[in-house]
């Protein structure tokens, strides 16, 4: 086996442990392509500050180490490390994936309706089908394709979920992609396909979660298509280990008329990158927002990529970040107009509060149009809590700390209040709530 | 029996070490409504903020007691706590707290601060609907964001409505009268009076004399360059209508 790798650097740790880990796996895994995903990997390395779209996450230098994949969780394992179950009152049909592996005895996939198939990527594999005939894919030549972290989870991922929703097919409730770790040090790697078709419509759960204190670099892959005039509603919860690691991309397609309505909460890890590249087409629809609540000395980043391909779409990007202690939020974000994209309407917010003078957040919002036609707009803030509005609180009696507990729940609330299921909005807010309410208690 | 009183009160502001008050006097028994007029930076609305709290003065002499009890080392929230409410010259927007949310908070931490226990829900609504009602306060502002989007006027009788909710033994009106159209100005008049009570004060800060007209005030104090220079009656404020402060201006 011959790895490009670049010969006059030395590699890091981490990517010596990643090359010896991949020489492992590859002997005991189907190939699947992985060996071209990881030659992609290896010919760049780790991103670092001057790859731009890693100027702010340098994970050359943030990641020490990566550790190994694990195998499959005894059952006794997968079902201890079922940690809270935040979507309850949602009572969704769920998939659940333990240390990467999907467990069937924890699942319950019934009741998803008629034309709505979901299998492991393991099942639909033996049946015959190809990674390359899995509908939804990454656009190749894109950006999403040459991302170091998407070719990892192509070169490494152990299991993932296919979804099918066929053409005017509904999903009857909502499915939760549930992700949870039994907190052996690990690097965990999944790969999603979902396919929505034609006018059909669904409602997408994804939840992560590893035991605090564990070592777990989590890698998520999301692949989706979403069909002419089809509606998805995707709500991403992330809490991971404070001393773990977060890497998710969405790599969505949204087709003509169609719309995808997106939120995510990240609460953890030391180091959490959600990646979204997103294409609309003509009339598309693309809401996305997301809440991020970063303390101690972690490292939160929300990275969009957002392309305008047709006409007459409208995409709407709102990111708010609450950074306490030493941490640091960034938002990078690109919108770009095609040529043949008239009329699109696209706008774009990155709005930080940074509750302690060492907290950090860094803001790049981009706009790149090639269409002469169109109304787009961005902006980004970053303030402390504002004196006046504390004040204000407090001279009715509210005492300092839950002045702030109200003002940053406000300044969240722009973005969860948008989540149009009650029973997903509480559960997201609760797990806000409970970030919001643990300030200060522990580091 | 006083309520308040300001011995020699000085305070500057923090940043640029401009002192405003000047050794101000005040003394107000319970039950009583004080007027205080006066021209332009005579520091009317820094006294009004020096006694609620707000960040970004400092005391550099002289004392605040209410019921004898030194407020000027509290911070705000303790202060409303025991008693002193500041109805805003410029109510603040807060966006994304509801005014009921921010109604029930305010009145749960400060009957918390003073070892009650917390207002039940549906006495708090039977309360909430009682005082909107009297105040033409519609369902719709209370559940609307404190403030946001409100009329000048509205966010005048939203004040009022909090100083009817939360019972303070000590109301500061700020220039209330600023900003009201002449109905407006009625209904919140008819708020503060029917607030008036044996145990409670109130100190009115306007410029003009009109406010007066519907708040009835007890004594009526001249503040200029910091310090009272001239206490009287209520027919002081008409003499201030009649002549301006210049005459004051120039005594101080």
């Amino acid at each position: 086996m011959n790895l490009v790798v670049t010969p006059d650097r030395r590699r890091t740790k981490a990517e010596e442990a990643l090359e010896s880990a991949f020489r492992r796996i590859d002997a005991e895994l189907p190939d699947l392509e992985r060996e071209a995903a990881f030659a992609r990997f290896a010919a760049q390395g780790l991103p670092h500050r001057r790859v731009e779209a890693y100027h702010f996450t340098d994970l050359r230098s943030m990641l020490a180490s990566a550790p190994e994949p694990v195998g499959r969780p005894s059952p006794e394992a997968a079902r201890d490390a079922l940690g809270a179950d935040v979507f309850a009152a949602v009572n969704p049909a769920r998939a659940v994936f333990v240390d990467g592996w999907f467990v069937a005895a924890l699942s319950d996939l019934t009741g998803l309706g008629d034309g709505v198939s979901v299998s492991t990527l393991a099942a639909a594999l033996t049946a015959g089908e190809t990674i390359d005939g899995l509908g939804a894919r990454v656009a190749p030549g894109t950006a999403a394709e040459t991302d170091p972290l998407v070719s990892l989870v192509c070169a490494f991922f152990s299991d993932g979920l296919v979804v099918r929703i066929a053409d005017g097919a509904a999903l009857a409730r909502p499915l939760e992609i549930r992700h949870v770790a039994t907190g052996t040090a690990a690097s965990v790697f999944v790969r999603h396909f979902v396919e929505v078709g034609a006018g059909a419509s669904a409602t997408i759960l994804e939840s992560h979660e590893s035991p605090e204190g564990s070592v777990v670099h989590a890698h998520t892959l999301v692949e989706a298509s979403i069909g002419v005039k089809a509606a998805v509603t995707w709500v991403d919860r992330q809490r991971e280990s404070h001393d773990g690691a977060r890497f998710s991309t969405l790599a969505v397609a949204i087709g003509d008329h169609a719309k995808l309505d997106h939120t995510v909460a990240t609460l953890g890890a030391k180091i959490a990158r959600t990646q979204i590249f997103a294409t609309l087409g003509a009339h598309a629809d693309l809401a996305t927002r997301g809440a991020t609540l970063a303390k101690g000395r972690t490292h939160a980043d929300a990275t969009l990529v957002v392309e305008h391909t047709g006409p007459g779409a409208t995409s709407r990007e709102l990111y708010k970040s609450a950074v306490d202690d030493e941490a640091t939020s960034v938002f990078q974000g690109r919108i770009t107009v095609h040529k043949a994209a008239q009329q699109t309407d696209g706008r774009m917010g990155a709005h930080a509060v940074l509750l302690s003078d060492r907290a950090e957040a860094k803001a790049k919002p981009e706009l790149e149009i090639f269409a002469d036609d169109v109304a787009c707009a961005h902006g980004a803030t970053v303030a402390e809590i504002d004196e006046t509005l504390k004040f204000y609180l407090m001279s009715r009696g509210i005492p300092a700390d839950e002045t702030e507990r109200l003002l940053i729940h406000a300044f969240l609330g722009e973005v969860t209040d948008a989540i149009g299921d009650e029973a997903i909005r509480t559960a997201i807010e609760g797990e806000i709530d409970g970030w919001i309410d643990a300030r200060g208690k522990t580091a | 029996m006083t309520m308040l009183e300001i011995k020699n009160l000085h305070a500057e502001i923090e940043n640029e070490g401009r002192e405003i008050l000047r050794g101000l006097d005040l003394t107000v028994k319970p039950g009583e409504v004080h007027a205080i007029m006066g021209p332009n930076g005579a520091g009317k609305s820094t006294l009004s903020h020096v006694l609620a709290g707000k960040p970004g003065y400092r005391v550099t002499d002289g004392s605040a007691t209410l019921d004898g009890v030194d407020i000027l080392e509290m911070d705000p929230a303790l202060r409303a706590a025991n008693g002193v409410f500041l109805a805003f010259q410029y109510p603040v927007e807060i966006p994304g707290v509801a005014n009921m949310t921010f109604l029930k908070a305010a009145l749960n931490a400060q009957r918390k601060a003073r070892g009650e226990g917390e207002i039940s829900t549906p006495d708090f609504m039977r309360l909430v609907r009682a005082e909107a009602g009297k105040l033409k306060i519609s369902q719709d502002m209370l559940k609307r964001p404190v403030n946001v989007g409100f009329s000048g006027g509205e966010k005048k009788r939203n004040e009022i409505l909090q100083m009817a909710i939360l019972q303070p033994k000590l109301c500061i009106l700020d220039e209330t009268d600023s900003g009201l159209d002449i109905d407006a100005l009625k209904v919140v008049s008819e708020g503060v009076n029917a607030l008036r009570a044996p145990d409670r004060a109130f100190i009115v800060i306007t410029h003009y004399q009109r406010l007066l007209d519907h708040i009835r005030p007890d004594v009526v104090h001249v503040l200029s360059k910091g310090r009272i220079v001239k206490t009287g009656g209520p027919e002081l404020a008409l003499e201030l209508e009649a002549k301006g402060y210049a005459d004051f201006v120039d005594a101080a």
